[in-house]
C-alpha cells in the first residue's frame, strides 16, 4: 500500500485507514475491478477521448491539480499544457505531495476546491 | 440499532443513537466533547441500581450517531434533545450535562422551557461563558479555544468509518441555512459554540462546501466513480435533487469527472481532476518512458484473467500494491514485478 504513496504524509493516515486500503488490495474482486478499469482505459475511454480531441471541449471551469513529485511531471514537460486544449477555462498547478493529493495535502486541496466553487453562482435554499 | 431521527440532510436522515434503559424517574445524560454516551457507563449502572430510567444518547457528529455537515449550533443541539425527549415521551426528567452537554442543556431550558424537567445538573459547565474574559477569569483562553476548533475535523475523521463503508456522497453544493451559529458563538452570556465555529468556514457564510476538509470524501467519490458509469452518476445526482453540480475526482474519479463535463455539459458546473491527464492524451503520447513508468497501464489492461491470476499468485502482498498502479512513479527506475 505504501508503494502507491499511501501513508506518505505523516499524521494524515490513521492506522485504521491504512488497514482498510490494505484490505481492498488483498480482495480479489477489487483487483479484478482495478484491471477492468485499466482495460477500459486502454479501449473505450481512449476511443471517447480520441473522438473528442480537437472537436469538443469542456465548457465549465476546470481545476487540475497534480503531484509535483510523481509521474506526471516526469512524463510531460508541461502538464498544464496537456490539459489546456481540453477546456475553455482551465486552472491548475502541481502540489508538493504524493499521488494521493487530497490525503497528503487536505487543506490545500480543500482551499483549491473552495476557490473553484466560489466562482459558481450561489444557490441557497432555505430548508 | 436504536435511533431517533432528528432531521434530514439532503437525501439522508440524521439519526441519533439512543439508549433507553430501566424504569423509574428518568435521567437524561448529555455527554461531553469529544466523548460519546459510553463515557457515562459507570454512572448508568449506579442510576439503574438506584431505580431510574436512564436515557443516554450520542450527540450528532459523535459516537454512533450520524455525522451531518451542519447543525452543531446550540439551537439545533437543543432541538435534537427536545426531539429525543418527545419521541421517547419523557416527562419529569432530570437532565445531566457534562461540559459540552451543559451547552445544549442550558439552551434547551432557555428555548424549550422546563415543562418536561424535574431538575438539571451542570457538571463542568460551559455556561455562562466558555471563553476567558474579565468577568469569566476561569474560562478557556484563545489558544485553548483554537485548539478545540482545530481538533474538531480531526475528531470527525478519526471517528468516521473506514472508506469502504463510508457514505458514498459526491462533492456537491450545500443548500443549508446561512451560518446562524456564528452569531450565537458571539452572543454574550451564551454558552460558547466553540464546536461550531470551526465548521463555519470562511466567506460570508452563505455558501459552504459540504465537508470540504474531509479527505475521505475524495476517496469515497473515486470509489463510487469506479463502480458507477458516469452517466449514472448524473442520473443519481438528479434523483437527489441536484440538477447542476460540481464534480471533483482523484485518479479514476478525475477521469470520470472530466468525461462527465464533456458528456453532460448541462449538468456539470465545474470540474476538479486530481493527478491525471486525459486518458486519450496518455495513449497518444505514449513512448518508451511511459512504457517504463506507467507499465501497469498495459499490464493491467491485458485480457482477463492474466493480470488477476498473476497478482493472486504473487508471493508477496507488496507486489499487489505495486501492480495496482496508482500512476505514481516508483522511487527508482526499473521496477520489477515482484518486489
Amino acid at each position: 500500500v505504501r508503494r502507491l504513496g499511501l501513508g506518505a504524509a505523516a499524521g494524515r493516515y490513521p492506522l485504521e485507514l491504512m488497514t482498510a486500503y490494505r484490505r481492498l488490495l488483498d480482495d480479489a474482486s477489487t483487483v479484478e475491478a482495478i484491471c477492468e478499469d485499466y482495460r477500459a482505459g486502454a479501449t473505450i475511454d481512449r476511443e471517447h477521448d480520441d473522438a473528442d480531441r480537437g472537436r469538443r471541449r469542456i465548457e465549465c471551469p476546470v481545476l487540475v491539480l497534480w503531484s509535483a513529485r510523481s509521474a506526471l511531471p516526469r512524463l510531460y514537460d508541461d502538464v498544464f499544457g496537456v490539459w489546456r486544449p481540453w477546456a475553455r477555462e482551465v486552472r491548475g498547478r502541481g502540489l508538493d505531495a504524493g499521488h494521493f493529493l487530497a490525503e497528503d495535502e487536505p487543506e490545500t486541496a480543500a482551499h483549491e476546491l473552495t476557490a473553484l466553487l466560489d466562482r459558481l453562482p450561489t444557490h441557497v435554499t432555505e430548508v | 440499532v436504536n435511533t431517533v431521527t432528528v432531521g434530514r440532510e439532503n437525501s439522508q436522515p440524521i439519526e441519533l443513537y439512543v439508549e433507553d434503559l430501566g424504569s423509574g424517574p428518568p435521567v437524561v445524560l448529555l455527554h461531553g466533547w469529544p466523548l460519546d454516551g459510553r463515557s457515562w457507563e459507570p454512572q448508568i449502572h449506579a442510576l439503574l441500581a438506584a431505580g431510574h430510567r436512564v436515557i443516554n444518547y450520542d450527540r450528532r457528529g459523535f459516537g454512533r450517531s450520524s455525522r451531518p455537515a451542519a447543525g452543531y449550533d446550540f439551537d439545533t443541539l437543543a432541538a435534537d434533545l427536545d426531539t429525543v425527549l418527545t419521541e421517547l415521551d419523557v416527562h419529569d426528567a432530570t437532565l445531566v450535562g457534562f461540559s459540552l452537554g451543559t451547552g445544549e442543556l442550558s439552551r434547551y431550558i432557555g428555548t424549550h422551557g422546563t415543562e418536561r424537567l424535574a431538575g438539571c445538573v451542570f457538571i463542568e459547565s460551559l455556561a455562562p461563558s466558555f471563553v476567558k474574559s474579565v468577568d469569566n477569569p476561569g474560562g478557556v483562553d484563545e489558544a485553548g479555544v483554537a485548539g478545540v476548533q482545530e481538533a474538531i475535523p480531526l475528531h470527525r475523521r478519526a471517528g468516521a468509518p473506514a472508506p469502504r463503508r463510508a457514505p458514498r456522497r459526491p462533492l456537491r453544493r450545500d443548500r443549508g441555512r446561512p451560518a446562524r451559529h456564528v452569531r450565537h458563538a458571539r452572543g454574550r452570556g451564551q454558552p460558547r459554540a466553540a464546536l461550531v465555529s470551526a465548521r463555519a468556514g470562511p466567506g460570508n457564510g452563505r455558501r459552504r462546501v459540504a465537508r470540504h476538509a474531509d479527505a475521505t470524501m475524495f476517496e469515497a467519490f473515486a470509489e463510487q466513480a469506479v463502480e458507477t458509469p458516469r452517466g449514472r452518476v448524473a442520473v443519481r445526482m438528479a434523483a437527489l435533487g441536484h440538477e447542476r453540480f460540481a464534480v471533483a475526482g482523484h485518479d479514476r474519479g478525475g477521469r470520470v469527472a472530466y468525461r462527465m463535463a464533456l458528456d453532460h455539459p448541462e449538468t456539470v458546473a465545474a470540474v476538479a481532476a486530481l493527478d491525471v491527464v486525459p486518458t486519450g492524451e496518455v495513449w497518444a503520447r505514449a513512448d518508451a518512458g511511459l512504457a517504463m513508468l506507467y507499465w501497469h497501464w498495459a499490464f493491467l489492461a491485458q485480457p482477463a484473467p492474466l493480470p488477476e491470476r498473476l497478482i493472486a499468485a504473487a508471493p508477496a502482498r507488496s507486489s499487489t500494491s505495486t501492480c495496482a498502479g496508482s500512476g505514481s512513479a516508483p522511487r527508482r527506475g526499473g521496477t520489477r514485478w515482484s518486489s
